[in-house]
């Protein structure tokens, strides 16, 4: 389906577009945050992510799918925004957001909602959260996260049992 | 499939899964079409304009390479000493030429 569209689009049918916009909007704004963890950036990332999508259709090889080109340029966009922002100093380090976190939940008792899931989420590092939203939601196998991400196979590993195991130690934390 | 099943996890697969989230902004479609199609005009614009300046670039080097070239016959002919000077310049104009079109290249490469 996708190729039709990537034909249509270098075709000169820039509407055709809005197909992928409307496809991996959603996605890419949650690889996105799981990265940059704030909303209003990781939307600003989803947004150049698909101009550079657009800009750089004509070097698409086809040699892996549209999605997992389109993953690879969301993870650059997010990393590169990430790296801006700790340049800024905009950014808390992930250590003190945890501190925040849990004093505020103190008393209030954890309850599994989805706004508090998203907060948990939220703590997991950059790496974390990426590997977890990859592998778990996009199911990815690792082949390709390592495609993506650059990561070796190894290292992915590592990554996703870590993930795994932050996840479990601050959800039990707060339950 | 192994990978798949040293890594199953329910409870982190449904817990990613509930914290899944949507963009918020009801308009992010159309600001992405928008910016789209405005980048897209831009470089239409940006194409015909080099078009047009590179046949204009062409246009006059190929006359002042015209001009030198017959100077250089003429001064030949008359056995001008200072012919040498006009092949010189003859040499920099074709090397200037040259830089100037393989940098209009890129540029419409690039757009």
């Amino acid at each position: 389906m996708d190729d039709i569209y990537i034909d249509r689009v270098l075709s000169g049918d820039i509407e055709a577009f809005s197909y992928f916009v409307k496809t991996y909007k959603d996605m890419a704004f949650n690889l996105a945050i799981s990265i940059v963890k704030d909303e209003q950036y990781a939307e600003e990332v989803t947004q150049d992510a698909f101009m550079k999508a657009f800009s750089n259709l004509k070097s698409f090889k086809r040699t892996s799918t549209f999605k997992s080109w389109f993953y690879r340029i969301v993870v650059n966009e997010s990393f590169l925004q990430l790296r801006k922002l700790k340049k800024k100093q905009i950014l808390v380090p992930i250590e003190t957001v945890k501190e925040i976190a849990l004093e505020d939940r103190v008393g209030e008792g954890f309850t599994e909602d989805i706004d508090k899931i998203q907060k948990v989420l939220s703590l997991l590092t950059a790496k974390e959260g990426l590997a977890l939203q990859l592998f778990y939601l996009e199911e990815v196998s690792l082949k390709e996260i390592t495609g993506i991400t650059g990561w070796t196979l190894a290292n992915t590993k590592v990554i996703l049992h870590r993930a795994r195991k932050n996840l479990r130690n601050i959800y039990s934390k707060n339950q | 499939m192994e990978e798949r099943q040293e890594f199953k996890d329910d409870f982190i697969k449904d817990f990613v899964e509930k914290g899944k989230r949507k963009i918020s902004n009801e308009n992010f479609e159309n600001q992405i079409m928008q910016k789209i199609y405005e980048r897209t005009t831009y470089k239409k614009e940006v194409v015909s304009k080099l078009k047009k300046s590179m046949y204009f670039f062409c246009s006059g080097l190929f006359l002042i390479i015209m001009y030198i070239f017959t100077t250089v016959l003429i001064k030949f002919s008359l056995n001008d000493e200072r012919s040498f000077i006009s092949v010189l310049a003859l040499f920099f104009a074709s090397i200037i030429g040259i830089i100037f079109l393989s940098n209009y290249k890129r540029l419409l490469n690039y757009f």
